[in-house]
């Protein structure tokens, strides 16, 4: 049995906190741009995708008590393929960390900085998520928890704030003029999407309780609904000019007539959300490092950490200032990638050889 | 995170930074763009003082290209996070200038909340007129145009989020406050009298221009803020915002008056206190009257019957009698916020002409401003491409207005 290194609170409170933190920057403006009022159509499409993911680790979970997704895959086919997979998969999330790295400094260096900063003041981050990484699910988990405070009173704050300026009749009409660009939103959207996936890997690593699952699949709809009405109401206040506001959390909830006759508090939101956006791009790169380990059997994760974080930190510096052109590329080259690790190689668990059923 | 929150997030001191609180925008007949900025000026003392400005102006192609002439002929970085007045001149508006608001819309210089206002003049002489209201004028509109903010009656306020927004959706319409200047001989206390401390205080942007040559760009005359300041302690300026300009597809439609923007705000905002004067009648004599309104619940219901547009106007008040020229008997006295049966009628009566007026004058001007292109598309939206491109021309309308007693 392997040691569990998460509980089931941990993994509810990276599901309610930490998983919508990256949704929040840029995706609000992307979709608008895409669907104008429809947007909630597309996070419908893949809320619902990352549900059936979630019921598929519940029935991984329940038939192997306490096997990891690699050991599930090399037991019902061959430890070599368990690897290829899981090199597969470390790719996959070390893709999926670039364009929250990307947005995350878009975002703290417009809302609290004058001018560009000289000195790289947003690079430090990368101690923080390579620690993070080194260290594993116990410290991911544990960032986890601290972090739920956190961010739930951010994310909190700043609906607090946004929602009395909204006008929630410009999402209507709801179902009339469809929109054909809802799928293909759905699609391009996978590299903010597709949380179910964690869940995957966290399989075997924390121990399932009898309502464990219940509480999981509760956090997920908690967050899944939160970041639908963040959406709603960023396009409920900004209605036609929604696509123009690239950095939604900067500019939701300026327009208060709390914050017009007191001043920006809204800043303690920010400030709370860019603290807690450390750890939400850290959450990939922890999996990334984890499936380089497991598909290597390294002991220690020091390498394949550093490996990923330095990876990371040259493409942030690179193309931190071509965040289109790095989004353009996600949607027309990466999007089958994401397609096959996020939705079709974990129906893998349920192929194969079969395994002999372990008992509680 | 140590490392992170111990920098000095790019700060420029505050020596070297213009404060702009207002930018006014005029057109110049070359075609040019003539910005005038008006600057805070924080004051170096530990005892409390009044506010203090600097007006700049230069000319230039663009908007941030006039700016940046001022920063290079001053030194100063200019600040545009305060910003929260922008004056469009009146020569401006004429033409097509929503590319500059779109610019001020996208540009992480400026605050989306920020106030677009026009004038019945230029910008610049708005801005630079003297008001006894506070010592610096863009303040002094902003204490006229906030004061309504979710009270909601006399001035309809436009931010920049609010004008492009509606400019852009399926009405096309913006609006924006129309301010006119009164001249008044009211003074500000204290212009006359000394006080200890700053000498700034007794001449409008007089002891800045003694320090600091105001910034000119071509043509533009530096002199301007002093002869202001000199000639500013007889004859100052107090600021009307009662009227409203209206645009649609980005060209002026029409104007609305102080009757029509208050009735406007009485159909498409929420109302906490706002005050119509009407006439009653009592035994062959008109007495004046004034009706407080202290809530509204305006419903607009589009619908479409054989392929014409009906429009149904449901505007309830809830009103209390605020004052009135007639002197009544102790029991009548004592119900002294109930309005009479025949007051409640002639404020039903006067609301509904201001409603019709208003539709006329969208029907008449092809101003979308009721946004009824936007109920039909929300509403209607099987009748919307059939109707989008007429819709004002074949419509008809029904007004109820009804008023009753807070208690």
């Amino acid at each position: 049995m392997n040691k569990p290194k998460l509980n089931g609170f941990q993994v509810c409170a990276l599901f309610i906190a930490i998983c919508p933190l990256i949704k929040l920057i840029t995706a609000p403006a992307v979709f608008a741009g895409y669907c104008g009022e429809k947007l909630w159509q597309p996070l419908l499409i893949n809320f619902s995708a990352d549900l059936l993911l979630l019921f598929l680790c519940m029935h991984l979970s329940k038939k192997y008590q306490n096997l990891t997704f690699f050991e599930i895959l090399t037991k019902r086919y061959s430890l070599t393929f368990a690897k290829i997979i899981f090199l597969l998969y470390a790719l996959f999330f070390t893709a999926k960390a670039v364009i929250p790295l990307i947005e995350q400094k878009e975002f703290i260096e417009n809302a609290f900085y004058e001018t560009l900063p000289q000195a790289p003041v947003f690079y430090p981050i990368f101690i923080v998520i390579f620690f993070i990484a080194i260290k594993g699910y116990t410290t991911l988990g544990r960032t986890g928890q601290i972090g739920l405070f956190i961010s739930s009173a951010g994310i909190f704050l700043i609906l607090f704030l946004s929602i009395p300026t909204a006008d929630f009749k410009k999402v209507l009409p709801l179902f009339a003029f469809s929109n054909k660009n809802t799928p293909i939103c759905a699609l391009n959207a996978l590299s903010w999407f597709n949380d179910g996936i964690y869940l995957l890997f966290f399989t075997g690593y924390f121990k399932r309780k009898k309502s464990t699952f219940k509480y999981i699949f509760l956090s997920y709809a908690i967050m899944a609904v939160t970041i639908i009405l963040y959406f709603v109401t960023f396009y409920s206040i900004f209605s036609y000019i929604a696509p123009t506001q690239e950095l939604a959390l900067n500019s939701m909830s300026i327009f208060g007539v709390t914050l017009v006759n007191v001043g920006r508090f809204d800043y303690v939101a920010l400030f709370l959300l860019a603290m807690t956006g450390a750890i939400a791009c850290a959450l990939p790169v922890v999996i990334a490092t984890n499936c380089i380990s497991e598909a290597f059997s390294l002991k220690s994760k020091i390498i394949p950490a550093s490996a990923i974080t330095l990876f990371l930190l040259v493409i942030t510096i690179l193309f931190s200032a071509k965040y289109e052109e790095v989004l353009s590329f996600s949607t027309k080259y990466l999007t089958p990638f994401y397609l096959l690790c996020g939705y079709i190689l974990p129906l893998l668990t349920l192929g194969g050889k079969k395994i002999e059923q372990q008992k509680s | 995170m140590l490392a992170y929150f111990t920098n000095d997030f790019q700060l420029i001191n505050i020596e070297k930074t213009a404060i702009i609180v207002a930018l006014g925008i005029d057109k110049e007949q070359s075609g040019k763009l003539e910005v005038t900025a008006q600057i805070a000026l924080p004051q170096a003392t530990n005892q409390s003082t009044s506010n203090s400005d600097a007006i700049l102006h230069a000319t230039g192609d663009t908007l941030y290209g006039a700016l940046e002439k001022i920063s290079l002929e001053t030194g100063w970085y200019p600040k545009l996070t305060f910003c929260n007045l922008i004056l469009l001149g009146s020569d401006l508006v004429k033409d097509d200038f929503m590319p500059i608001v779109d610019y001020i819309l996208t540009s992480n210089r400026f605050q989306n909340s920020a106030i677009i206002a026009t004038c019945e003049e230029s910008a610049k002489k708005t801005l630079m007129s003297a008001t006894p209201l506070d010592y610096i004028s863009s303040f002094a509109l902003q204490k006229i145009l906030l004061r309504n903010l979710d009270r909601s009656s006399s001035v309809l306020v436009s931010d920049v989020r609010e004008f492009t927004a509606f400019s852009r959706s399926h009405s096309q319409f913006c609006y924006a406050p129309l301010i006119s200047s009164v001249k008044t001989k009211d003074k500000q206390k204290g212009s006359s009298d000394q006080q200890s401390g700053s000498s700034s205080q007794s001449q409008k942007g007089g002891s800045r221009s003694d320090i600091l040559p105001t910034a000119s760009g071509e043509g533009s005359g530096s002199t301007d803020s002093q002869s202001q300041s000199s000639s500013g302690g007889n004859e100052q300026t107090v600021f009307d915002a009662s009227k409203t300009l209206m645009f649609s597809n980005g060209k002026i439609a029409c104007t609305l008056n102080k009757e029509l923007t208050h009735c406007f705000n009485l159909l498409t905002k929420k109302v906490r206190e706002s005050f119509i004067p009407i006439k009653i009648e009592r035994e062959g004599k008109e007495i004046n009257a004034l009706i407080s309104i202290v809530s509204n619940k305006p419903k607009l219901k589009l619908t479409v019957k054989n392929g014409m547009p009906n429009l149904q106007i449901n505007l309830t008040l809830v009103c209390e009698k605020e004052e009135t020229y007639l002197r009544e008997d102790t029991t009548e006295l004592a119900k002294a916020n109930k309005v009479s049966n025949e007051g409640l009628k002639e404020l039903e009566k006067v609301i509904s002409e201001h409603i019709a007026q208003l539709i006329d004058l969208s029907v008449n001007s092809n101003c979308d401003f009721l946004q009824l292109k936007e109920l039909l598309y929300r509403y209607n939206s099987k009748h919307y491409f059939e109707l989008k491109d007429n819709l004002l021309s074949r419509l008809n309308y029904e007004i109820k207005v009804t008023c009753k007693n807070y208690r």
